[in-house]
């Protein structure tokens, strides 16, 4: 790696991490909140255009697309989130997703930082992956999962913006698992079955324990026009990302049969990318043909945002195998 | 509660009902999921199973098909209702509303408007002229890339028409998709051997499913050569193989070279290269020659030779063109000593015996199959690719109608409203922006008019409203209710006020929502008094009204004022 992308794609992990704490620190000052939340989103443009020409150049020194392994598509999700919060911040004119948005980057950023060093060199491709379907296949695959990621986390301020306090609690701490049993496949030797049930297990009893606490509103932090807008930014990232995903499936379906001979056979991520579309094909039905509350819906989009992570990461560092295993670096 | 709508929405069959899709969908992907979990023994074999989950367990999931989910019974059925599903919801829903793209959009007129889902009134100023403040308008939504129409005093404009066949589309291409893989499994097969060089593969073992209505191909595939290109690391970069088609007879039928992405097509037949190694190596050891096995190790392949207890000789090759290396290892040894490099046909002399490097032989891991749905499939995926990029586009209305005030005659009114129901917060923020560009025509003494109050799709008690603080949240026209208490046959009208249903739901938007509405209320005992009276006002002026206000419709809308 060359020194000036080693210094652009630092900046950008710099900058999220700091726009992260100048959003937490708007909500403290009220006083200078407008400049704070200014000087946040500003920091995180120069995230985002530094991100933008290290990926470049990591493409230019690497003489090939830069997406082949675990490390490129993390700065790849980085970058998505990223652009996609700006995106959604012009749109809606919204500033709490930010501060998510950023703690978002910044976490993936520290995880790529933390992968072995032979993640971070340019190393050669194997066979399979020399192709011009590797571009056409993977980018949009990892948007959708930023897009979905970002559609989670409105998900997760429109319960706040609700009132649905102890639901968003109970939300949190699911999603904390998920990561948390993420973290613990990537950097420890922890048996791969433990890891896949609190993955699993606390995914499936942090949702209905959610859902059960549904109920329980707190009147008194009730924003109706912020839940809202939050329900609305939420829908707007699938409907981006949906097509993204469907894009991204289908592709590695013909890259698949051209390269395989079958355009789909059940290769473990290829089952889980399809586990991922189902749910969000379920939550267009239940939106659009269904009209469910807002708040259910939220946590419709937080599932949706616990299924990309199993498909993302999770079957790399969790132990399920397959033909997918670029995306991995333990031998 | 039932659908209570006048035309056949309530003839739609159970198949093709929304929570059977929803549950269907919910099922698969759990199955999906489980079968991602545990290794399929369809593609990784019986023993990963076992070594994944151990004896005990892994005897148990097998058992209970876990471990070959995608053929279990349970699997089928759940494809077979899904596919029951998705064609009755696609001929008995989705199609139908795809004939409405052709259909123009009524004009409305002001109290129609004021109940749609976003919608803002503005007194006009004296001075300003009806129809100077249309033509603005008409400009200004013109410049949001609305297709515009106007009538006298009335404005009706369209934005991402064609989103609305998103579903159509989709669901065409889903159908096609379920049509594409039925033919490949009817009649299409695969197969995979590992071929040595010169050696010959049959297709007479193909694999194909148990209901086959296919014919497999006589003819067979040699092997003339295959090597491997390497990085300069060693890593490999490529494989190759030169095949040729060869008849019964051994006439050529057709030659060609493949390698990992490239593969050779013959009578709908596709061979791929799959996999690469080297199978044997033939070595004469003082003229005496010997067939050795080679075994991958690392990115090399080796034959292994004891020569006594402690003693073991090694043969290592790269690839087809390196020379053979020769290491000795003895158990005192930490690794194995280089003895000498052999290059092919040639002899090295180690002592008293001669080493003769006479021929490696690769082998090459030929895939194939026969794909006959192929081509319905790819189609397919075009059109679920098509539909799904038009889903993102939010279709949006807008109308707009200029109305005399009806308790200040000579004072005119600009109502505007309209929906988007995919991007609903987005949508306010336009029609915002285009009340603030009229600020102009505005008479300074009334204020913007905020859209009207507004029943919550659960009803909710004046407490309960006061509790949530969002009165002006949902308004009748916001439907989310609406669509709960009519079932999900609804959305419809949410969707589309459009064409003939939309007349219908035009006039809903008019006088029968109102009148469901009362009706549900009623029927719901806990409905505050003081909702039941705003219905009954409404039920009043909605009867008083209901045939003075026109929906100026073209195409077949015409039937909504008979149908109330």
């Amino acid at each position: 790696m060359s020194d000036l992308q080693i210094a652009l794609t630092n900046t950008a992990g710099i900058s999220s991490v700091m726009s992260f704490w100048v959003f937490v620190a708007s909500n403290g000052v009220n006083r200078w909140k407008d400049l704070l939340i200014k000087i946040a989103s500003g920091v995180l443009v120069i995230g985002f255009v530094a991100l933008t020409i290290a990926i470049i150049a990591r493409g230019i020194e690497a003489q090939r697309f830069p997406l082949a392994n675990l490390y490129e598509s993390l700065l790849w999700f980085a970058w998505a989130t990223m652009g996609g919060y700006l995106y959604v911040s012009q749109a809606y004119g919204i500033k709490q997703l930010g501060w998510l948005a950023s703690l978002t980057a910044a976490t993936f950023f520290l995880y790529g930082s933390w992968l072995p060093q032979n993640q971070h060199d340019i190393t050669p491709l194997v066979p399979a992956l020399v192709s011009y379907w590797r571009q056409i296949h993977v980018p949009p695959l990892i948007v959708s999962y930023a897009m979905f990621f970002l559609s989670g986390l409105s998900g997760l301020l429109q319960l706040y913006a609700a009132g649905r306090r102890k639901s968003l609690a109970a939300a949190t701490v699911t999603i904390l698992l998920a990561v948390s049993a993420i973290a613990l496949g990537t950097f420890t030797d922890v048996s791969v079955l433990w890891l896949q049930l609190l993955f699993v297990g606390g995914s499936i009893a942090g949702t209905i324990v959610a859902f059960k606490l549904l109920s329980m509103i707190n009147t008194a932090h009730i924003n109706a026009k912020l839940a809202d807008t939050y329900d609305d930014v939420s829908y707007r990232c699938i409907a981006i990302g949906f097509p993204l995903l469907t894009i991204g499936i289908i592709t590695g379906g013909l890259w698949a049969n051209h390269a395989w001979g079958s355009y789909w056979s059940w290769d473990p991520k290829e089952s889980m990318a399809l586990v991922t579309w189902l749910s969000y094909a379920a939550y267009i039905h239940l939106r659009v043909y269904r009209e469910l509350k807002p708040e259910k819906l939220a946590l419709v989009s937080v599932i949706g945002l616990l299924l990309t992570l199993l498909t993302y990461l999770g079957f790399n560092t969790l132990g399920f195998g397959g033909l997918h295993s670029y995306g991995q670096f333990k031998p | 509660m039932s659908n209570e709508k006048p035309n056949s929405k309530n003839q739609i069959s159970v198949f093709a009902s929304l929570e059977l899709a929803i549950t269907l969908m919910s099922l698969t992907a759990m199955t999906v999921l489980i079968g991602a979990w545990c290794p399929q023994e369809s593609q990784v074999g019986r023993d990963k199973v076992f070594e994944t989950f151990g004896l005990e367990m892994g005897k148990n999931l097998i058992q209970w098909g876990v471990s070959d989910i995608f053929h279990s019974p349970w699997f089928l059925f759940l494809i077979a209702m899904m596919t029951v599903n998705m064609v009755a919801v696609s001929f008995q829903r989705v199609f139908p509303k795809a004939r409405l793209i052709g259909l123009v959009m009524p004009f409305l007129q002001g109290k129609a408007i004021r109940k749609m889902p976003v919608s803002r009134t503005i007194y006009l100023d004296k001075s300003a002229s009806a129809a100077t403040v249309l033509s603005f308008l008409v400009n200004e939504i013109g410049k949001k890339h609305f297709t515009v129409r106007v009538a006298n005093n009335s404005i009706s404009g369209e934005y991402g028409k064609y989103g609305r066949l998103a579903a159509t589309i989709t669901h065409i291409g889903l159908l096609s998709l379920l049509a594409g893989v039925t033919v490949t499994s009817w009649t299409g097969f695969s197969g995979f051997q590992p071929v040595r060089m010169g050696d010959t593969m049959s297709l007479g073992k193909s694999d194909h499913s148990k209901l086959w209505i296919g014919k497999l191909p006589a003819w067979s595939v040699r092997v003339d050569s295959t090597r491997r290109e390497n990085y300069e690391s060693g890593e490999a970069k490529q494989w190759y193989s030169e095949l040729s088609v060869i008849d019964g007879k051994g006439k050529i039928l057709k030659k060609g070279e493949i390698s990992v992405n490239n593969p050779l097509s013959y009578d709908g037949v596709d061979i791929y290269q799959s996999s690469w190694g080297l199978d044997v190596v033939d070595l004469s050891f003082n003229g005496n020659d010997q067939r050795m096995a080679l075994e991958p190790m690392g990115k090399k392949y080796a034959a292994f030779l004891p020569l006594d207890q402690k003693t073991i000789l090694i043969f290592s090759l790269l690839d087809q063109s390196s020379p053979l290396k020769v290491f000795a290892k003895r158990a005192e040894w930490q690794t194995p000593k280089l003895i000498t490099d052999i290059k092919a046909t040639e002899t090295a002399s180690l002592g008293s015996v001669d080493i003769t490097y006479k021929k490696v032989f690769p082998i090459s891991g030929l895939q194939y199959k026969c794909d006959p749905g192929l081509p319905i499939v790819y189609t397919a995926f075009g059109f679920i690719m098509l539909g799904v990029l038009l889903a993102a586009i939010p279709h949006r209305h807008i109308w707009a109608s200029v109305d005399e005030d009806e308790e200040q005659p000579g004072r005119y009114i600009l109502s505007i409203g309209g929906k988007s129901i995919k991007a609903r917060t987005g949508f306010e923020r336009l029609l915002t922006k285009l009340v603030e560009s009229l600020e102009q025509f505005r008479d300074p003494e009334h204020p913007v008019g905020e859209p009207q109050v507004v029943l919550d799709k659960e009803l909710q008690t004046p407490a309960q409203v006061a509790e949530n603080g969002m009165p002006s949240q949902s308004t009748i026209g916001d439907d989310r209710n609406a669509n709960d208490a009519n079932g999900a046959n609804d959305a419809n009208d949410a969707n589309d006020a459009n064409g003939a249903n939309d007349a219908n739901d035009a006039n809903d938007a008019n006088d029968a929502n109102g009148a469901n509405d009362a009706r549900d209320s009623a029927v719901d005992g806990s409905k505050s008094k003081t909702q039941l009276e705003i219905l009954e006002t409404k039920l009043q002026t909605t009867h008083g009204e209901k045939h003075d206000h026109q929906l100026v419709a073209t195409a077949g809308a015409s039937t909504s004022s008979g149908d109330a």
